[in-house]
């Protein structure tokens, strides 16, 4: 299903093709076949700007840490236990360090914020 | 037309949204966009705010979730089918993720059971023979927000999705140069992204004999540019035809286990239930699972109006056969005009001639192993896998 460049095309392109190997059937590709140059990359994120109610400060202090609350904020209308399963998974496979006597105060705190 | 493809709905300056749709929505964000889902929630920020990338639907500001809009895939039949790097879609599943890379000191590490473990410069993996694929990179949740019952997770409209040509090595020659030893079983891949505290470090495996397949490549290269870091720089594993949990992005680390991987990631998330299409009764639990795999065929509109009826193809695991669109809610199918075919992992572009006046338009895929696409929906806890019929109604002169 795929072949080596001819050494036709190796000519023709010169140096910028040697070495490269293209698949080459109808599942074939578009592009130059050119190296690719690389280069070290920094960047910086933007800032969060979304916040939760002080109502819902046990959110805040509980999973927010991990990750910000925009996601919270986007879930459909959850019942009580499937956000009681958010909040065990979170625990329990994630290793969140939510206390179980706060679990309740959570959930009710999730349900609130959804009204 | 759906208010999901009339993106974006409203510019910031003219927002007349209730104070909840505000609330979330960052102030450098330029204007919103309606995914459509069932409870009006919907509403998302389109953003120009991080670094190489332009036009994103928010989903999650930390750790990045940003969605393509479908317009940015929209196109005459003969245009290209590849995603724009700036435009093609985030996903990381911890907030620390790698921001800056050094290309003089990265190495990817190959070790495990192996007889000469490597450790190899960009510069020494780029001598390697180079080669080049198409294909489709889908998160595995993608449309998870059509799911009905609603289930938990991010609420993706369908632009978690994203076709490239990626360039880089073959996995198997890398696998070669190491030596694999007897009795491996998987491959286990690792990046730069780190856990918060105790939580399990993020890795995926393939079985050993999918690791050596001809497809499977590392990549540096990104539609004939290097990656973006938000999307994998310097290296991204790519596995075609197979969901984008496997293509791990930052990649550092191979590991060829002699035992299969019983990590978090493969053992507990990313399964789906073992029945066809991944469908169980909503609600259901306690059923057998298997990790996430090949994907289906799936057709999207990136256009439905006066002007056109039109969008992208894909056919998983496997190459387009034909799309074909209905207006009598299935009963009568038509075949769609195709675009080119630029490799079977990869999009392909479809057009309808839908005759005038009022119609729902559905469009479905069928793929080269004959898989094709349903009207009735999937349901499945995560939230993986969809793959229904899409439907648009459209007003044609």
């Amino acid at each position: 299903m795929m072949r080596r460049l001819g050494s036709i095309v190796a000519l023709a392109a010169v140096a910028l093709l040697a070495g490269c190997e293209r698949y080459a059937t109808p599942e074939s590709l578009r592009g130059t076949g050119a190296p690719i140059a690389l280069t070290s990359q920094s960047i910086t994120l933007p800032d969060e700007t979304v916040t939760l109610p002080a109502s819902a400060e046990i959110v805040t202090v509980n999973c927010t840490a991990c990750h910000s609350p925009d996601l919270i904020l986007s879930q459909p209308k959850l019942k009580p236990e499937q956000w009681q399963a958010e909040v065990t998974k979170m625990r329990g496979a994630y290793k969140a360090t939510i206390d179980e006597k706060d679990d309740g105060k959570i959930v009710a705190a999730l349900l609130a914020l959804q009204k | 037309m759906a208010e999901w493809l009339r993106q974006p709905i409203a510019r910031r300056s003219a927002l007349t949204l209730g104070a909840g749709a505000l609330a979330s929505s960052p102030l450098w964000a330029q204007s919103l966009v309606d995914l459509g889902f069932s409870q009006g929630d919907g509403r998302r920020p389109l953003t120009d705010a991080f670094p190489g990338k332009r036009g994103m639907i928010l989903q999650r500001v930390r750790a990045p979730l940003l969605e393509t809009p479908m317009a940015a895939f929209d196109g005459e039949l003969g245009a290209s089918t590849f995603t724009p790097n700036d435009r093609f879609f985030v996903r990381w599943h911890y907030a620390d993720i790698p921001l800056s890379v050094d290309v003089d000191s990265f190495r990817l590490q190959v070790g495990g059971a192996v007889k000469h473990p490597l450790s190899l410069s960009l510069k020494q993996l780029q001598s390697l023979p180079q080669v080049e694929i198409a294909a489709v990179n889908q998160c595995s949740g993608n449309s998870r927000g059509a799911f009905g019952p609603r289930v938990a997770g991010a609420q993706w409209g369908n632009g978690a999705i994203g076709n490239a040509l990626w360039t880089g090595v073959r996995l198997r020659d890398l696998l070669e140069r190491a030596g694999v030893a007897p009795g491996a079983v998987q491959v286990q891949f690792a990046g730069l992204d780190r856990p918060p505290g105790d939580a399990p470090w993020f890795a995926k495996s393939l079985a050993i004999d999918h690791a050596r397949a001809d497809e499977v490549i590392v990549a540096y290269g990104m539609n004939g540019a290097q990656l973006p870091l938000l999307n994998g720089f310097p290296l991204r594993l790519i596995v075609p035809g197979w969901f984008s949990t496997y293509w791990v992005k930052a990649l550092d680390r191979i590991t060829v286990l002699a035992a299969p991987d019983t990590g978090y990631w493969m053992d507990k998330a990313y399964r789906i239930p073992a029945t066809p299409r991944a469908n169980v009764v909503p609600g259901a639990k306690d059923f057998p699972t298997v990790p996430i795999g090949r994907m289906l065929p799936r057709a999207f509109f990136t256009r439905a109006d006066v002007g056109a009826v039109r969008g992208i193809a894909l056919g998983g695991a496997a190459g387009v056969a034909k799309v074909d669109w209905s207006i009598d809610g299935g009963k009568s199918w038509h075949p769609a005009q195709l675009g080119p075919d630029a490799g079977r992992y990869g999009f392909r572009r479809w057009a309808a001639s839908v005759p005038p006046g009022a119609q729902t338009v559905a469009v479905r895929t069928t793929n080269t192993n004959g898989e094709t696409q349903r009207f009735d929906p999937i349901w499945n806890p995560g939230g993986y896998m969809r793959n229904s019929i899409e439907t648009m109604k459209v007003t044609r002169a």
